[in-house]
């Protein structure tokens, strides 16, 4: 029994001496699982990759965004690789299709146990992006969200998740902002004095976008005179739209799914109702472009900064020699033109890479974390003019808001100031007959 | 005032669609018995099928729309003999896991060919409108109310006074009698499937203008579908106009009074209420649930 006692304890002491070794030197051991943290560290190869789980809709309804997602990860990996990596060792994206929320925690689970990669991205749908953060996080993983805007993904305290885009409301304050400090002047009104209509459908990402507009517009005290929303399934707005025209509204500020955004720019045609729009979502996308031709110029969005409407001169250095790398990278890779999302998750990715994983030199989901937690890069310094400062929530706080304006079916960056790159065109607003046939 | 005549109008023209995609629905309940959820997925094919016609050959989709409600038709078909003609016999949860489970394979056949990005159709009627005084309609509302008017003439028509209509009444009525009588009831069926789904075929191509195109889009208008075939009464033609009619003008009243949130509040409501006050429908005969097409 004692011998049985001290060989179990000198077992002990071989293991914790072996866990020590592999947690001071993470830039030699293999990378790190949830289960064998307490393993002795295997011998690395320079040629090992760094592999990043990417948990994106490949399929189904949400399969364009999620395509984008993949291929702008795959594009900062690719650029990072051809720049040497982290000491010779390569970063590969491994992409998991998830489209529901059950399928998104349990493909994080799977990506960890079973690949053994602790470090994963996604969603493009804050729907997946919980559960999957929740499973990640639960793993002991780093959970690097790179686009889902729900506030609630950076507001449940969890140590390993770290929320890169801004929430939703924030395109709506920005949209009421951008309405009151530019639009008021160009249609010769107070701000006070301009009627403001919100129409947004009801899901969780127009309804975060219209509080912040509400919220906005009550901070700044604008007149608000109709607030719709709708139901993401209805076919005709006909009536919504009647209700809006008869309440006067002047700028109307919205948040629609795309077929619905096609839908309230035909049937405002249809009834000649005219404001100025400002939108945050379902007009950013090239269906609405061929869809409505001319009739989308006038049309304004808030959104994150669109790569092709940022003047590069505007940016840091960093920022601008990262804007140069991915514009033609992107169009030699997928033929498509940029996207916002696919800006906002090329830069992303891109931070992870080369501000954490290479400038730590590790692996672990913990030395990463507590390196994203000291990262500190002003605005400008990424190609989509962001910067990069994680709250205590680590809730990135240095992201930029934009106002474009569709331009012969093309969007201009006219706010702010910072960024701009063009100017206001059909404000005050012709009649429709004028903008398009 | 000039607004409430222009929300009636515009409920009408809402109406008519809800009653053209509801028609085939009763089509199918009242003759086949078998409530088919893949109505709206149809329907998506209609407009697809629109919006491809348009596309490469460049015809607009009021030109087009007898060759896409043919398309549709003929699928429609292969599906019948394929699936529907084994189910005519089998318990009702069983008929309505097929046609959920065919929807779904719609859907995701749709995803597969077309993907997930949205597509529009444009006609030449555009985002037209007639005017009269303060009062305008969409040319798209008019040309829906058209084709519904007109369905809805042909199809009593061909119920009332065609050989095919008076086999249709009568297999409705009772199958095994109609079959005695010579009617040959499997080609009642088939037919009675093609012509009901070939009718959300046809909605789809009027629709196609008006909304975007992606592959489930069929979804939200048939729940609205379902609710006229209640309410008009089950198997009644003229009772599915007459309830679409009466959902549009209540669904663009409460927009417009309450918000769009509400309207599938009021519109519940509303069959709630008129169920109570009379079970079979607004034209429906007591028990046309089991007598099925009248």
């Amino acid at each position: 029994m004692r011998i049985t006692g001290l060989g179990l304890a000198a077992l002990a002491v071989v293991s914790i001496v072996g866990c020590q070794g592999a947690a001071s030197s993470p830039s030699t051991s293999a990378p790190p699982t949830a289960t064998s943290s307490a393993e002795a560290p295997s011998p690395s190869t320079a040629a090992e990759p760094i592999r990043i789980g990417a948990l994106f809709p490949v399929s189904g309804d949400m399969a364009a965004f999620g395509n984008d997602g993949v291929a702008a990860a795959q594009l900062a990996a690719e650029l990072f690789n051809e720049q040497g990596g982290v000491d010779g060792r390569m970063v590969e994206i491994v992409p998991a299709d998830v489209t529901t929320p059950e399928q998104a925690a349990s493909e994080a689970q799977r990506l960890i146990t079973q690949e053994g990669i602790n470090v994963l991205i996604g969603t493009s749908a804050s729907s997946l992006g919980l559960p999957a953060s929740a499973a990640a996080d639960r793993q002991g993983a780093l959970y690097w969200d790179v686009i889902d805007q729900s506030p609630q993904i950076s507001g449940r305290g969890l140590a390993g998740v770290f929320q890169f885009a801004p929430h939703a409301d924030v395109q709506g304050k920005a949209a009421v902002t951008f309405t009151a400090d530019k639009l008021a002047p160009a249609l010769g009104k107070q701000p006070q004095d301009l009627k403001i209509g919100i129409i947004f459908a009801n899901d969780a990402y127009s309804a975060s976008v219209a509080d912040g507009a509400i919220a906005q517009a009550k901070e700044l005290g604008l007149n608000v005179v109709a607030t719709e929303s709708y139901d993401p399934a209805i076919t005709d707005l006909s009536s919504v739209i009647l209700k809006l025209k008869s309440a006067g509204v002047e700028v109307l500020v919205g948040s629609q799914l795309p077929a619905d955004a096609i839908l309230l720019n035909t049937q405002s045609r249809q009834l000649d109702f005219n404001p100025v729009l400002v939108s945050a979502f379902g007009y950013d996308n090239p269906e609405a472009v061929t869809a409505l031709g001319d009739c989308i110029n006038g049309i304004f969005l808030s959104s994150n900064p669109q790569f092709s409407a940022i003047d590069p001169t505007k940016l840091e250095p960093d920022g601008r020699a990262l804007a140069e790398a991915y514009g033609p990278g992107w169009k030699e890779k997928t033929g498509r033109e940029t996207s916002v999302d696919s800006d906002t998750i090329f830069n992303a990715t891109w931070v992870l890479l080369n501000n954490l994983i290479k400038a730590t030199g590790s692996e672990d989901p913990k030395v990463l974390a507590e390196a994203a937690r000291k990262l500190d890069l002003p605005v400008g310094s990424l190609g989509n003019a962001w910067g990069v400062r994680f709250d205590e929530s680590q809730y990135n706080t240095r992201t930029v808001q934009s106002i474009n304006e569709y331009q012969e079916q093309k969007q201009v960056l006219i706010y702010p100031e910072t960024l701009v790159f063009g100017e206001m065109t059909l404000v005050p607003r012709p009649a429709w007959s004028d903008i398009c046939s | 005032m000039d607004v409430f005549i222009s929300i009636a109008v515009i409920g009408l023209g809402v109406g008519f669609l809800y009653a053209l995609v509801s028609m085939g629905l009763t089509l199918t309940y009242g003759v086949l018995r078998v409530v088919n959820f893949a109505q709206g997925e149809f329907m998506m094919v209609g407009m697809y099928a629109t919006w491809v016609l348009h596309e490469e050959f460049g015809l607009d989709p009021y030109l087009s729309w007898p060759l896409s409600t043919l398309l549709v038709m003929a699928l429609s078909l292969v599906v019948y003999e394929l699936v529907i003609k084994r189910t005519i016999a089998s318990a009702h949860a069983v008929q309505a896991f097929v046609t959920l489970g065919l929807a779904l394979v719609l859907q995701s056949a749709a995803l597969f060919v077309f993907s997930s990005h949205i597509v529009t159709t444009d006609s030449i009627l555009g985002a037209g409108a007639l005017v009269i005084g303060p009062v305008r309609l969409g040319y798209t509302y008019i040309a829906s109310a058209f084709a519904a008017i007109i369905v809805t003439v042909l199809l009593y028509q061909l119920m009332q006074r065609t050989t095919f209509g008076r086999a249709v009444r009568a297999t409705a009525q009772n199958a095994h009698a109609a079959q005695l009588q010579g009617i040959s009831t499997n080609g009642v069926y088939r037919w009675t499937f093609v012509l009901g789904t070939g009718l959300a075929g046809l909605a789809g191509a009027v629709f196609s203008p008006i909304y975007a195109t992606f592959p489930t889009v069929g979804f939200g208008i048939m729940l609205v579908a379902f609710v006229v075939v209640v309410l008009g009464g089950m198997g009644s033609l003229p009772g599915a106009l007459i309830a679409a009619l009466l959902i549009g003008l209540v669904e663009a009243f409460s927009s417009y009074l309450i918000g769009p949130s509400a309207r599938f509040v009021v519109v519940f409501l509303v069959f709630v209420g008129i169920l109570l006050v009379r079970p079979q429908g607004i034209l429906g005969i007591k028990g046309s649930e089991l007598v099925g097409y009248n």
